[in-house]
């Protein structure tokens, strides 16, 4: 069953007197389980792609589905509420709140979903034991390495159940081994079930998916399967 | 999320900025500070006006003799003898609405002498009446009555003060006292008059505690009086509860100045516009200290604007990241209202403390009569509250109007 339904999206932006097209037809459907990876050198509007999947976002024209919402007519509120159920995100830069422990940063989407302070803890630190960080849950970001940091995004990214993890460069920032750490934890959520969209320009993190789309000008260039071809 | 958490992630917020939260609070503390010590003054000048105004009796009018010298007397004296009992009876017979009119001399005391105790007072020849017209109350004895003004009686009543310091621990009633060169024997103590001031107005107030009262008889006969001074100081009309005192003090004036051939040898008080004028001083001395006040919080309220909007500035990234994890705009609004809420709140409580400090100091130190009013702290802290929400409501929509995906990117 399709998760994600986009049929010719386009998303124009005005610069100046000038019209940017970043997205000139993007047509994708994700299933429920899959793990794809978004690949594209910078300008090929894999940004503005993320962004849109992501909810943050809506279209110039064309139509998007998410777990059978019609995203493009949706208000502010709506997608708002959507993000926090649907989706959760993974940055590059881990964004984390840099005062609050790991705890409280997972609990963040719990707050806005009108969660029970016991239930948030609770379900936070389950989280976090996903993520094999229980025992770090009282720390600052400050306070632990990258790797652990990304983690605890993850964490807050999965605290809701989402039906969509978007991880955006989720290695990007960090070393090699650190990567790999990284990449087996997303690795394991999606053999647990959960649909993972992964927008990387690296070949190695790219490689863990089961499917891998390009972008180039705003338009799928190739579309490969893990295993068919190369 | 609810307000409740809002206000608990504001308050964290704010604790972990320690010095920053405090110093933008100072204005909002200043200010309603400023307001809460102003109102006190100005709720403190109102009952002591008050009070003053009873002592002098709202229901009176009362009539001085100036105090004039020299050349100026002795002019006067050609037309006038001054204020005498004459005008009591007049005013008594022809000026309706008059219920009494009490006489009083002042008598200059140059020793007042109890054993071997010698003490400085204030000494007042007084008929029956006075007591009751001026509001004196007794704590021991009796005061002056009618046959003491007719015998010329050498008794007197002492003022708290004056009896403790003469007489000390042993019962100053039926003890003798020595005015000048007559003795007294002591009939009546009088209970503390409310407040140490002795004059409203520029109107002196008699009724105080330093003060000894003869009959006016006595005072008249027994003691040296200079030929020229007026036969008495004053006199207290008391009026009854049907008439007005501004428009019977017209017409008592219109009778003096007839009695007086038109010499200014005395002077007419109306303690009722007496009150009227001191509200009306108040009421300027209120406002030009409520604009000082206001002004303070209106710095308060730009000094939190400001800081709300370099916080919204810094907390950008915060901000993306809670519109991309699930919140509405309206949540980020909520959430810097509360805050700049908390801050305005906290400032409010301090302000009210040092508010009530200010008001503490200024009736130790100045020795005015303050008082703190519950109206006062409820018109502060709304005000407070006002500043907090109004100068929130800018940098909360900037924060909430922010795109999450350049949020997310800002650096």
């Amino acid at each position: 069953m399709a998760l994600i339904k986009l049929s010719n999206i386009r998303r124009t932006y005005q610069v100046g007197n000038t019209e940017v097209r970043a997205l000139a037809g993007v047509d994708l459907s994700v299933d429920s389980g899959d793990y794809l990876a978004i690949m594209g050198s910078s300008g090929s509007g894999k940004s503005t792609l993320m962004n849109l999947l992501g909810c943050l976002d809506t279209p110039t024209s064309g139509t998007y589905e998410l777990a059978n919402t019609a995203v493009q007519e949706l208000t502010d509120d709506q997608l708002a509420a959507l993000r926090n159920r649907e989706i959760g995100f993974v940055f590059q830069s881990f964004n984390l709140m840099p005062r609050a422990t790991a705890q409280v940063n997972v609990e963040l989407p719990l707050l806005y979903a009108g969660v029970s302070s016991t239930v948030r803890s609770q379900r936070a630190q389950a989280a976090l034991e996903k993520v094999g960080l229980a025992d770090r849950a009282q720390h600052r970001p400050n306070e632990l390495s990258g790797g652990q940091r990304q983690r605890v995004a993850i964490a807050r990214a999965l605290v809701n159940d989402p039906s969509l993890l978007l991880a955006d460069e989720p290695t990007g920032n960090l070393d090699s081994a650190t990567s790999r750490e990284i990449m087996t934890v997303l690795d394991d959520l999606n053999a647990a079930g959960v649909t993972v969209l992964l927008v990387t320009h690296e070949d190695e993190v790219a490689q863990h998916a089961s499917r891998r789309i390009e972008l180039k000008d705003g338009l799928i260039v190739s579309e490969h399967r893990q295993g068919w071809d190369a | 999320m609810n307000y409740h958490e809002a206000f608990l992630s504001a308050l964290s917020h704010l604790a972990s900025h320690k010095l920053r939260s405090a110093l933008t609070t100072l204005g909002v503390v200043f200010g309603v500070g400023a307001v809460i010590a102003m109102l006190s003054i100005g709720a403190g000048a109102e009952l002591q006006a008050q009070g003053m105004i009873e002592r002098l009796g709202l229901k009176n009018v009362l009539i001085r003799a100036e105090t004039l010298a020299g050349d100026q007397l002795q002019e006067a004296r050609k037309k006038s003898a001054g204020l005498s009992f004459r005008d009591s009876e007049a005013i008594l017979d022809a000026v309706p609405g008059v219920a009494g009119v009490a006489p009083k001399v002042e008598i200059d005391p140059y020793a007042i002498v109890a054993g071997t105790t010698t003490a400085e007072g204030l000494v007042y020849g007084v008929s029956e009446s006075h007591g009751e017209l001026a509001g004196l109350r007794l704590s021991r004895g009796r005061f002056l009555d009618a046959w003491d003004v007719r015998d010329h009686a050498q008794v007197c009543v002492v003022g708290k003060g004056l009896a403790e310091e003469l007489f000390g621990f042993t019962d100053p009633l039926g003890s003798w006292v020595k005015v000048n060169d007559v003795w007294l024997r002591v009939v009546g103590i009088l209970t503390a008059s409310g407040g140490e001031a002795d004059s409203f107005e520029g109107v002196p107030l008699g009724g105080s505690s330093r003060a000894i009262y003869v009959p006016v008889t006595t005072a008249l006969r027994k003691f040296d009086r200079d030929a020229l001074e007026s036969p008495l100081t004053e006199l207290i009309v008391r009026l009854d509860e049907a008439s007005e005192g501004p428009s019977t003090a017209r017409v008592i004036g219109g009778l003096l100045e007839r009695l007086h051939a038109g010499v200014d040898d005395y002077q007419l008080v109306v303690p009722e516009a007496l009150l009227e004028q001191s509200r009306r001083t108040q009421k300027l001395f209120n406002l030009v200290m409520g604009c000082i006040a206001g002004i303070s919080l209106l710095v308060g309220g730009i000094g939190i604007m400001n800081i709300m909007l370099a916080t919204v500035m810094e907390r950008t990234r915060e901000i993306g990241i809670r519109r991309a994890v699930g919140a509405r705009k309206r949540d980020v609004l909520v959430q810097f209202m509360v805050e700049s809420f908390t801050i305005s709140a906290v400032g409010g409580l301090a302000g009210i403390v040092m508010g009530l400090l200010i008001a503490k100091g200024i009736a130790a130190s100045a020795g005015w009569p303050t008082v703190v009013t519950p109206s006062s702290i409820l018109l502060a802290t709304g005000v407070a509250i006002t500043v907090g929400l109004a100068s929130g409501i800018y940098p909360a929509r900037r924060a909430a109007e922010l795109d999450p995906i350049e949020s997310l990117r800002y650096e």
